[in-house]
């Protein structure tokens, strides 16, 4: 049989196979990158994948099925098999069916052909989200349910054209103050696509300026804008980057969190105050809905909590931006990231940014430790919960951070930890300050400012730190112990060192795991997300390390 | 249109209460059924997308009474017809609906393709070609680990359909054919499964089936198919010719034969979709290699296999995360011998493969050693093996050594040591604790052995966690036997435990123990003094 030496590989699973080495890889990822999601992207093949919630969001920005196809053919090495190619036909051609449009006002839910909408709406769960039939091909929905719809539609394999717009909000001048600096290409690419595409989600690794692609999307909104945060300090660092970045000035930006309550053009809440209660109710979700906000930015999007994933579902007239360095939900919702906030509109590669210099190149280490000979016959005796706990903070751990510490003396140094007992002890042990969930804002701002000075050459840090930390001088990370396996911590935790140093040095990211327990099953999987972006661990002994 | 009104109110108007009810519930949702009048019900029910919906239902029998222009059918047909309102009666006979033959027309049309044979979406695929024969394989390999017990129909169990489809990414519709195929073939034959317990039957590789998978693999597509055309069923076989398609000599065979039972249709169309599946035939055409093969010209149906076929490539890529990719077949023998440490995530013309830790360790279970395993993937990999692979390996390797050092160390029971209260907390928190890891274990015994104040019953308790097996000595009425158990529960004074050798559970008591030695790779008989059960 003859093959054409083209990149890509489809298989018969829909999923495609990207030779990176290959002369055409570069086109080939360009094309591929309308209508495939970015599975995994190891060293020599990256692994995308053909869904139908791809296809669609490829439809959506007007691609046919036909030119999907044409793409394949051109850069595959196999023919696509038949399967394939009659699923992205299939999967393609549906979009469209049903339509969410505004008519006379009224937002209604139509259909090209009434066995259509009657198929959908003798569905229960789709049933209660309309109201009356207007004719055959015609349904009125109430404006909350678009979002819901839309997901429940979709669950069913029939995705609705959302035609019905977004509201503008308030008009508001935002520029963008590019004095000494500009956008990079990507972040260019990342706000276009989302600004073209109304509402989704932009996927790019810590320290590749997430912020910044944020500020660029409301620079191109020019609205009311609602930014919601992780917490206190990341709602700092928004405030203080939009003051740098754009033509925005203190009164321009009001905070609201527990201890201010300021609603201004440009708002910036956490997840935490949105979703707090009082007398069981949510006392503060109504930020969401009671202005006009021209656009809601979700930071940290795979964080999101369920009451305002809930709420997000009735804002679908409003654009919406998520921003994420790892679109990996530990509970599953992936999905219902995509359909509430939006489809994923732009991802980017690490180690393409890592190559382009854009992050700092890092490598990445596993040092296993030996339980000592009690802490192991403590955890041979434990219940199953407590095992993860004894082995992770085993005290074997604190002469190798030591030794770690030493080897790179000079450098920022971040020690990170699950348990409060084990980082107390392990701060006490470095005497270096212990920044965790108790340490008022105040105090870690000081702290912050103090590493970033060089006062303090390591910080001990709880998973406060997991996110939104600008620590721009940390150049080691010591992961101690973590959430068990969870892979969106470790790349995130990776993330604080992956800010471009000065001297263009590489970071490094050491990951202390004891031998032979639970603790090494779980560093495995917690390693996934980052094998798969192209990160190699070495795996070493404690007494090989030096 | 009126006269359809007219035909339809007289049809509904002479159902009784049940009929009228079914009728209701067939044809209109729950809420269009309160308060509905008459004259609005005949109206549905002559909407088009209410027929449009109604025939889906249809068996041939009623679509035929309905395509034919004189009302032709059985008095029952006609009869359902009437109760599903998609005749009408006129002049006290049933009549034709004028609103429903555009429906049905327009029915049959789209769901043409699948009216009589439900086929494989295909064209000249070398995928399917290729991967069904690839699945076969991988099927068998699967089989020779654990035979396939088939359940009391004969049948293999959907259970076991289902997992081996998950592990190939095959639907059971196509596991299920595959198996046919490889039973057809010869390649995988029935035998009574020896266990006093039951008669089963089960199924295992035949002797021939190993050559089989390693010849080349246009050869061994040929030969498959040339194997299962060879069993095709008896009224097929008679009419199988080059050029004639075999969807159409099947539709033909039921055509002409209208006696033919459920089992010999099933038959047939298993034969058709077989052939459909393994790419001996597409769209029933037959592929230019068989039709070579039917003209009796095996050399050159040899020669037009061959080049149907993509080349090997060399070698594969090892990546970082351990994920293996062949990005073409591999050659059979090579290929056989990597899925022996590897999972398959994507079968195919190229293949996704993928190492983990427990691929690996289940490869060492099965007689490979690390340092084997460390050479065929540096062999076989194009780039070099990732640093954690390598690791594991070496780690692995060390585990060994460990363990046959290990087999020397002994627990010597002192039997004036009194109870340590710490073993009675060991066992009181070990109540609901799952298995530990067998290094572990080991590493925990070695521990123990070092110190006289951890009791048989600590040793027991971790041996119980881990699942090992021990050679336990016991000195009853002062003759000393040596057993090979692994103890199931543990208690102050005696433990419940499994007679490796006999199969049976046996409850010893603490105090007659007097060495406790861990079995770290086979049985050593010479251990097992005075057994006698």
């Amino acid at each position: 049989m003859m093959t054409t030496p083209g990149p890509l590989i489809v298989q018969s699973d829909h999923t495609v196979l990207l030779e990176v080495a290959h002369p055409e890889a570069e086109a080939a990822r360009h094309e591929l990158a309308v209508f495939a999601e970015l599975e995994r992207a190891p060293e020599h093949f990256h692994t995308y994948r053909l869904t139908r919630l791809g296809l669609w969001n490829a439809r959506a920005a007007g691609h046919t099925s036909k030119e999907v196809l044409d793409t394949l053919d051109r850069f595959v090495k196999f023919p696509v098999p038949t399967n394939v190619s009659a699923e992205i036909s299939f999967a393609m051609d549906r979009y469209g069916k049903l339509r969410i449009e505004r008519k006379d006002d009224e937002l209604v839910l139509t259909a090209n052909d009434p066995i259509i909408l009657r198929e959908v709406k003798g569905a229960k769960s789709v049933a209660q989200l309309l109201l009356d039939q207007v004719d055959e091909t015609t349904i009125k929905i109430a404006p909350w349910a678009r979002g819901e719809l839309k997901q429940v539609l979709l669950k069913r394999g029939w995705p609705a054209e959302d035609l019905a717009g977004f509201t503008p909000g308030t008009p508001y001048e935002i520029e963008l103050n590019e004095d000494g600096w500009q956008l990079r290409n990507y972040q260019l690419q990342a706000i276009d696509r989302f600004y073209e595409g109304g509402s989704g989600v932009v996927v790019l690794p810590c320290g590749a300026g997430k912020t910044i692609v944020g500020a660029g999307a409301m620079a191109k909104v020019k609205a009311h804008t609602l930014i919601l945060v992780t917490g206190a300090v990341s709602a700092k660092q928004w405030r203080s980057e939009l003051l740098a970045r754009t033509s925005l000035t203190e009164d321009d930006i009001g905070e609201y969190s527990g201890s201010s309550k300021e609603v201004k053009p440009v708002t910036i809440a956490t997840y935490q105050i949105l979703s707090s209660k009082r007398q069981g109710q949510f006392a503060h979700l109504s930020l969401l809905s009671d202005y006009d906000w021209g656009l809601i930015l979700y930071d940290e999007v795979h964080l999101l909590p369920a009451p305002i994933f809930k709420l997000t579902a009735e804002l679908q007239a409003r654009r919406r931006l998520g921003l994420t360095a790892t679109l990996v939900r530990e509970d599953g919702k992936e999905s219902d990231v995509f359909s509430l906030i939006g489809p994923k509109r732009f991802d980017a590669p690490w180690k393409d940014l890592e190559q382009q210099g854009f992050i700092a190149p890092a490598a990445c280490f596993e040092i296993r430790v030996d339980l000592t000979e009690d802490e192991r016959y403590h955890y041979a005796s434990a219940e199953d919960a407590d095992r993860y706990r004894i082995a992770a903070s085993s005290s074997a751990k604190d002469p190798l951070i030591k030794r770690i510490l030493k080897k790179h003396e000079g450098e920022g140094a971040l020690v990170i930890g699950q348990y409060l007992e084990q980082l107390d002890e392990t701060a006490r042990l470095l005497d270096a300050p212990l920044i965790t969930g108790q340490t008022p804002i105040s105090e870690r701002e000081k702290l912050f400012q103090e590493f970033r000075d060089g006062i303090h050459p390591t910080l001990v840090v709880s998973k406060v730190a997991n996110f939104s930390i600008d620590l721009p001088d940390a150049s080691v990370a010591i992961q101690i112990s973590g959430s068990f396996g969870s892979r969106q911590e470790e790349a995130q935790r990776l993330g604080r060192i992956l800010r471009p140093n000065k001297d263009g040095a590489t970071s490094s990211f050491y990951s202390l795991v004891a031998s032979d327990t639970v603790d090494q099953d779980f560093a495995l999987n917690r390693q996934r997300f980052l094998a798969e972006q192209g990160y190699s661990y070495t795996i070493m002994k404690e007494s090989d390390f030096s | 249109m009126l006269q359809d009104t007219l035909a339809l109110l007289n049809a509904v108007s002479q159902l009784d209460e049940i009929s009228l009810a079914k009728l209701l519930e067939n044809r209109l949702e729950a809420r269009e059924i309160l308060n509905i009048e008459i004259l609005e019900l005949v109206e549905k029910l002559l909407s088009a997308s209410n027929i449009k919906e109604a025939l889906k239902k249809l068996s041939y029998s009623q679509i035929g009474a309905l395509r034919s222009k004189e009302l032709i059918g059985s008095e029952q047909t006609l009869a359902s017809l009437l109760s599903l309102g998609l005749l009408g009666i006129h002049n006290g006979s049933p009549c034709h609906l004028k609103a429903v033959k555009p429906q049905l027309d327009d029915s049959l049309e789209t769901a043409k393709t699948d009216w009589r044979l439900p086929s494989f979406e295909s064209s000249d695929d070398i995928h399917r070609t290729f991967t069904s024969t690839q699945k076969s394989v991988l099927l068998l390999r699967e089989i020779s680990r654990q035979p396939l017990s088939l359940n009391q129909s004969g049948s293999a169990p959907a259970s076991v359909i289902q997992q081996l489809g998950e592990r190939f990414n095959s639907s059971n519709e196509e596991t299920s054919l595959l198996l046919d195929a490889l039973l057809v073939a010869g390649f995988l034959i029935p035998k009574q499964k020896l266990s006093p317990a039951s008669a089963k039957i089960e199924l295992v590789p035949s002797a021939n089936s190993d050559e089989w998978a390693l010849s080349d693999h246009h050869a061994r597509w040929l030969h498959f198919a040339q194997l299962i055309i060879s069993n095709a069923p008896e009224l097929i076989s008679v009419q199988l010719s080059p050029d004639k398609n075999l969807i159409s000599t099947f539709n033909s065979i039921l055509d002409d034969h209208p006696l033919i039972d459920n089992q010999y249709r099933e038959k047939l169309k298993n034969f058709v979709q077989m052939c459909e599946l393994l790419g001996i035939t597409n769209d029933g055409n037959f592929h230019p290699a068989i039709q070579l093969l039917l003209q009796e010209e095996p050399a050159k149906a040899f020669q037009a296999a061959a080049a149907h076929f993509p080349e090997t490539v060399s070698g594969v890529i090892i990546q970082p995360d351990f994920s293996v990719i062949a990005t073409g077949p591999l050659k059979p023998e090579q290929g056989l011998k990597l899925l022996e440490l590897v999972h398959v995530v994507t079968p195919g013309l190229a293949t996704t493969l993928q190492i983990s830790p427990d691929s690996i360790k289940q490869a060492v279970a099965n007689g490979w050693d690390p340092v084997e395993i460390g050479s065929f993937l540096r062999d076989i990999s194009l780039t070099p093996l990732p640093q954690p692979l390598t690791f594991m390996l070496s780690e692995l390797q060390t585990r060994q050594t460990e363990s046959a050092d290990f087999k020397t160390a002994q627990f010597q029971k002192t039997t004036d040591q009194p109870e340590q209260p710490q073993d009675k907390e060991v066992l009181k928190q070990s109540v609901s604790t799952s298995s530990i890891a067998e290094s572990t274990a080991r590493k925990i015994l070695n521990t123990i052995k070092t110190k006289p104040h951890y009791s048989t019953l600590i040793v027991l308790e971790v041996a119980k966690r881990s699942k090992a097996k021990l050679y336990i000595t016991l000195l009853i009425d002062d003759v000393a036997e040596t057993l090979l158990v692994t103890p199931l529960s543990v208690s102050k004074d005696r433990f419940r435990a499994l007679d490796q050798v006999r199969e049976r559970e046996l409850v010893i008591p603490l105090k007659a123990v007097t060495n406790i030695d861990l079995q770290d790779g086979p049985l050593d008989n010479k251990k097992l003094v005075g057994y006698n059960g």
